[in-house]
């Protein structure tokens, strides 16, 4: 007869880690903030964040947006109506961001 | 020769806002204005995808066809929300007609000429909604959410004449 596995300490261990590496996920995440882009808009047209945070934008419009920077990594691709898009700011600076499809619609993205 | 057909549709387009400015359509028929006017550059943009010359006025044709699909699909499930029949009438029937001959006109061309002509009626084009929402759709819509979805999608008209202008330069004028 095989000897029996310790099935659930192993499971324990596994969950606890998991939950630890999820605990520190969140940690090194940052802060989440909103810009919604609504009316052709980004609003806020300046939004301010510390490295690590994360931005995202809803587009409340009935037509598709992007938040683009190339030199701050974001290229959020075609935001759908009401979809969003998340990014993680990794790089500090001051970044004009534009919408490709429509470049009258300005944005910036401060990261400190 | 081109500019005559354009200017008079232009100023019939007018004239009949400026009608109906007097009155001021309804919420039945500021839908159907609405609708038709997306409509008729949805069209435009339709054929700009396939005829035009050079790659940025196809893709603006591309984009027109997409953002307008977008408003008018959240026109379409407004209109059903409020229970509103789209009502037929001069305003839209006008714009109607001017975007049948306008389609019609720039089938009958192509190249440069097409790039142009297509260019130049979507400045015109674009300038005349956003005047018409200012000055008769915008006031004249009594239902709030109505009258929120014509100055939520305005800056649309707005984006897109800058854009507009922008090939004009380049094709157009």
């Amino acid at each position: 007869m095989r000897p029996c596995l310790p099935v659930p300490r192993a499971a324990t261990l596994f969950v606890a880690a998991a939950l630890a590496l999820l605990v520190a996920d969140a940690e090194a995440a940052g802060a989440v903030h909103t810009v919604t882009i609504d009316g052709f808009a980004f609003k806020p047209s300046t939004i301010t964040v510390r490295q690590g945070d994360t931005i995202e934008w809803r587009n409340t419009d009935p037509v598709s947006h992007t938040a683009t920077a190339k030199e701050a990594g974001l290229d959020s691709g075609e935001i759908p109506a009401n979809g969003t898009y998340r990014f993680i700011a990794r790089k500090k600076g001051r970044f004009a961001y534009i919408c490709t499809l429509h470049p009258i619609m300005k944005g910036e993205l401060v990261v400190e | 020769m081109k500019t005559i057909p354009m200017a008079l549709a232009a100023a019939l387009f007018a004239a009949t806002f400026a009608a109906h400015a007097q009155g001021g359509p309804n919420d039945a028929q500021i839908a159907a204005i609405v609708v038709t006017a997306n409509q008729v550059d949805i069209d435009a943009g339709k054929l700009a995808e396939s005829k035009a010359k050079h790659k940025d006025v196809k893709d603006f044709g591309r984009m027109m066809v997409k953002d307008h699909t977008g408003v008018n699909n959240s026109a379409k499930a407004l209109v059903k929300k409020l229970h509103v029949t789209p009502e037929d009438n001069p305003t839209a029937e006008s714009l109607k007609k001017g975007g049948q001959e306008n389609v019609a006109h720039l089938k009958t061309l192509k190249g440069d000429a097409f790039d142009k002509a297509y260019i130049d009626h979507e400045v015109d084009y674009h300038q005349q909604v956003i005047d018409a929402m200012d000055k008769t759709l915008i006031p004249s819509a009594q239902n709030a959410e109505l009258k929120a979805l014509l100055v939520k999608v305005r800056p649309a008209f707005v984006a897109h004449l800058d854009h507009a202008k922008k090939l004009q330069a380049e094709y157009g004028k």
